[in-house]
């Protein structure tokens, strides 16, 4: 009904006090995001798709080299069985643990929900390097105590560590954090309530597992399996660092061996490496399938509390052992060697030394691969957070953005997860290196490859953090007279403060750990620690690597101190 | 302050399948605070959006004091922050990380104000709203009725061309709203502004408003000044949700005389002659219901009586509600309590003036019959 009304006085004067400028068309607006997601698919999608392209060129010579790789049947068998065993592993234990600390006491609620997170901050070469202390088969510490006690016998065993099923537990242990982290977050969504209500209907403690807890579980724990056996996929510092001796190899070993030599034969990695490739687009389509009605970033309101349920102390065991596994006992071990003149296999605290913290600190290698590194970082942090906070602008329900463009951003913008980390690595090598960019041994290239390899960990907090705050506070600011970059400056990001911190963080944690993709993009002459601790790992003594471990673990934690100021002081909490 | 003009504004959702505001236009004139009352989902917050610019129209035009913000299908489009507007939220939308006066200064920070005279404006406008001493508290640290009331100041205090308000008071409690109604009252009297106030609450619509637009499917139902929307809404859809609650069916009977709600009670109905149908709804406000012992009472031209049984006396402090059954319809009388000795199960009969009732068309949406019940004397 169109309708005009009889009251309407004419104006006298009018005072136009808006200012009528800045118009714009409405198909406009998506054009900003196409080039965002432009951005994205030539910080990503490119890298790959050269490689493949490279390969196809290339495709019958290819073929013919990766017949000729030795033991390629193997490699493939020993990857799956690495990434079933790992993964198996993983799944049990982190889910175990986050049932335990559902029945822990509720005062040490909080700290306990934290310790099974802390073994993130440790860096996986310094766990591995940690484990081999204590359990090579010959001057392991552990061994040696073992065989002290009578158990094993001659001068070598009775555990070791360089075996399959060392790597299988070693890697199976570095992921039971991510599995945690999923399954407990979904357990705490939910609260105790639920539970309790099955109690009051009758069901006894089992069957409350069996029909209440374990299909409320269900879609973290399917979540949590897919990208953990992603991970274990890809896996390659600890069969790099545990395989050589038994000659285990998986496949980024294999593509990282193949980097390696010169000239690289980019065609025969980019096969080598295409099965992963396979796996993890399946996996994105798969995932996408099954969250495609679900909503999911739902920020947690409101956390319920763990009522109705009993608690022990014995919850706490669990706990505290895997904290011992992961960090304490690599931790000690790494310490004592980085003090200990030669590695022996005997802790003696009488020869105690700093003479290898002394000597590292005076090798100018040493100082400009930290220094490489902290710039690294920096300048990873300067480009990826605005980039990411785009991202995830145009991945909130509330922006306007033509569908077409945001699901390419979606996409891409999860891309970096789901592919085999070393596989992206080759990538980059061979687009970096070669023409036009010509990167190689440049602080550039890292950057750019660890840029990549964070975007999705740099999304997720703040578009979790968007969506918590809701639309109302940006429109009070554009009603108010701003436009979108003031409104982003003043509103926006003192608000979000805390999901830009746990980003950071992230980062931070990413890029100062970052072992495999580091291996492959820097040169001899522009290293990071993490390059710099391989070459000491093949070409130098022990406790030098054990030095560049934990000095690997002080970065890290530097790193945190710094998002723990970003966000006001409640990062650990949130990540 | 402007006038406001929104012409053929549409604005549709999920790829057309609802037409949130369909084909609307609407006129503020300057210094009028128009008021947009229908239940959820009748599109009156989508078309404050389209208007402060936060929903992009599909078609039609929007132009705030004679500027064109949207409009020449689509190519014109001014966005929202250089629209001179000033806008209320449902839920306050303070930033949590500013002070108050921070907040309250933030529209003249934007624009440029020197920082000392935006200081004094900002108390300025905190004084308007009576909440000076809190100027340096954080949001968090004051109550919903204060936020809200700071909200308004921060929406004031660059003297906007328009004034929009999204439904401003439906998270306060009662009181509250009764007090802020009044605070919003005297404030628009004072500085005159255009509004345009989006309410499902008919009190906050009659109070507020210079014009009420009860909307409906997108559309404009009825536009009029409350008093007159109050007495004589267009169309059973917007007596209904006005609170007028008692339905009579009618349904006209050979004798000349009108069968309620199909059952053997017969009444008359003055012009009935000329009444252009044979089914018609009667509508009654429950104040406009009084209660009587059958065969009592007054009897003239103008009096309806329908004889029925009170089923219940709904007891609610100063006043109470008789719910009547007559036939198969139920009539709510409402008056000071005790006034009527009747109680449940007692025959009474429910009594009525034709010129305070309302005839309307049959069925959901009929139209108010304007020759009936407006008595001789009162049409001028």
């Amino acid at each position: 009904m169109t309708s005009t009304q009889e009251q309407t006085r004419t104006p006298d004067a009018t005072t136009p006090t808006a200012r009528p400028t800045g118009r714009r068309s409405p198909t406009a607006a998506g054009w900003h995001w196409a080039l965002l997601a432009l951005v994205m698919a030539a910080l990503i999608l490119w890298p790959l798709v050269a490689l493949e392209a490279r390969m196809v060129d290339d495709l019958p010579g290819a073929l013919g080299r990766l017949a000729e790789v030795p033991d390629l049947g193997r490699t493939y068998l020993d990857t799956l069985i690495i990434a079933v065993g790992s993964t198996a592993v993983a799944v049990v234990a982190g889910t175990g643990l986050a049932w335990c600390l559902t029945r822990v006491p509720k005062r040490l609620y909080k700290a306990m929900s934290l310790l099974p997170i802390v073994p993130l901050l440790m860096p996986s070469v310094a766990s591995v390097q940690g484990w081999s202390y204590l359990l090579s088969p010959r001057t392991g510490i552990l061994n040696q105590y073992l065989r002290g006690w009578g158990i094993g016998s001659g001068d070598s065993g009775p555990l070791d560590v360089y075996s399959m099923t060392g790597i299988i537990l070693m890697a199976g242990t570095i992921l039971t954090s991510f599995v945690f982290m999923f399954v407990s977050a979904s357990l705490r969504q939910r609260g105790a309530e639920l539970e309790a209500a099955a109690a009051a209907c009758g069901a006894s403690p089992g069957r409350t597992f069996l029909t209440v807890t374990l299909p409320m579980m269900r879609p973290a724990l399917v979540y949590s399996t897919a990208i953990v056996a992603l991970l274990a996929l890809g896996q390659f510092t600890v069969p790099l660092l545990l395989g050589t001796p038994d000659r285990i190899d998986v496949v980024s070993t294999a593509v990282y061996k193949v980097s390696a030599d010169y000239p690289v034969d980019y065609a025969l990695g980019g096969a080598l490496a295409l099965p992963l490739l396979v796996v993890g687009i399946a996996v994105i389509l798969v995932q996408r399938r099954a969250l495609r009605d679900e909503r999911r970033y739902v920020s947690v309101s409101a956390r319920s509390r763990q009522v109705g349920l009993t608690t022990s102390r014995w919850a706490l065991v669990p706990i505290l052992g895997y904290l011992v596994v992961a960090v304490v006992l690599p931790l000690g071990a790494l310490v004592s060697v980085s003090l200990s003149p030669f590695w022996s296999g005997r802790i003696d605290p009488s020869t105690f030394t700093l003479d290898n913290w002394t000597s590292v600190w005076s090798n100018s290698n040493t100082v400009d691969a930290i220094v490489t590194t902290l710039f690294a970082l920096l300048l990873t942090l300067v480009v990826v957070l605005p980039l990411s906070y785009l991202v995830s602008v145009a991945l909130l329900q509330r922006t306007r953005v033509p569908g077409v463009v945001r699901l390419p951003i979606d996409i891409l913008g999860s891309i970096a997860l789901c592919m085999p980390v070393s596989l992206l690595g080759f990538a980059f090598l061979f687009t970096y290196s070669e023409p036009p960019f010509q990167l190689y041994g440049t602080t550039a290239m890292v950057v750019v490859a660890y840029v990549t390899l964070t975007i999705p960990f740099a999304v997720r907090p703040q578009l979790s953090a968007l969506t918590a705050i809701g639309p109302e506070y940006s429109e009070a600011s554009r009603v108010s007279g701003a436009g979108s970059l003031g409104t982003a400056l003043r509103v926006t990001f003192p608000l979000i403060r805390s999901g830009l911190g746990v980003a950071a963080a992230l980062v931070t944690i990413i890029v100062a750990h970052e072992f495999t993709v580091s291996l492959m993009v820097t040169s001899p002459t522009r290293r990071v620690i993490g390059s710099l601790l391989y070459d000491e790992t093949v070409n130098g003594s022990a406790p030098n690597v054990a030095v560049l471990s934990l000095l690997m673990l002080a970065v890290t934690l530097v790193g945190i101190a710094i998002s723990w100021v970003i966000a006001g002081g409640n990062t650990v909490d949130k990540i | 302050m402007s006038e406001v003009r929104i012409d053929r504004l549409a604005k549709l959702f999920d790829s057309g399948g609802v037409r949130a505001v369909d084909d609307l236009s609407l006129t503020l004139a300057e210094g009028q605070l128009v008021v947009l009352l229908g239940p959820s989902g009748c599109g009156k917050t989508t078309l404050l959006r389209c208007v402060a610019g936060l929903e992009t129209p599909n078609s039609g035009t929007i132009e705030i004091g004679g500027a064109l913000m949207f409009g020449r299908g689509g190519r014109t489009q001014v966005p929202t922050h250089r629209r001179g507007i000033g806008m209320v939220f449902q839920n306050y939308a303070l930033w949590p990380h500013m002070t108050v006066e921070q907040n309250v200064a933030y529209p003249l920070r934007v624009r440029g104000t020197a920082r000392h005279e935006r200081s004094r404006q900002a108390r300025e406008a905190l004084a308007l709203v009576e909440c000076e001493a809190l100027a340096d508290r954080v949001p968090s640290a004051i109550s919903g009725g204060q936020q809200q009331r700071v909200a308004l100041a921060r929406a004031l205090v660059a003297r906007p061309g328009l004034m929009l308000f999204d439904e401003p008071l439906s998270n306060l409690d009662y009181r509250l709203r009764a007090q802020l109604r009044q605070q919003l009252r005297e404030l628009h009297r004072t500085l005159g502004f255009t509004g345009l106030y989006v309410t499902h609450d008919q009190t906050e619509a009659m109070q507020l408003g210079t014009v009420v637009a009860v909307l409906k499917d997108g559309k404009v139902e009825q536009l009029a000044e409350p008093a007159s929307l109050f007495s004589r809404p267009a169309s059973a859809y917007v007596a209904r949700f006005l609170g007028i609650g008692n339905r009579l069916e009618l349904a006209r009977d050979p004798g000349g005389l009108w069968a309620v709600g199909g059952g053997d009670v017969r009444i008359g109905l003055p012009a009935a002659g000329d009444l252009p149908g044979d089914r018609f709804d009667l509508y009654l406000r429950s104040t406009d219901v009084s209660l009587a012992v059958p065969g009592s009472g007054p009897d003239d031209a103008d009096v309806g009586r329908v004889p029925g049984v009170v089923t219940d006396v709904v007891y609610s402090g100063e006043s109470s509600e008789w719910v009547v059954q007559v036939g198969e319809a139920r009539i709510v009388a409402a008056a000071r309590t005790g006034v009527w000795p009747f109680g449940s199960g007692d025959r009474v009969e429910a009594v009525f003036r034709h010129s305070t009732a309302l005839l309307y068309e049959s069925g959901e949406q009929g139209r108010l019959v304007e020759s009936y019940g407006v008595r001789p004397s009162l049409v001028s």
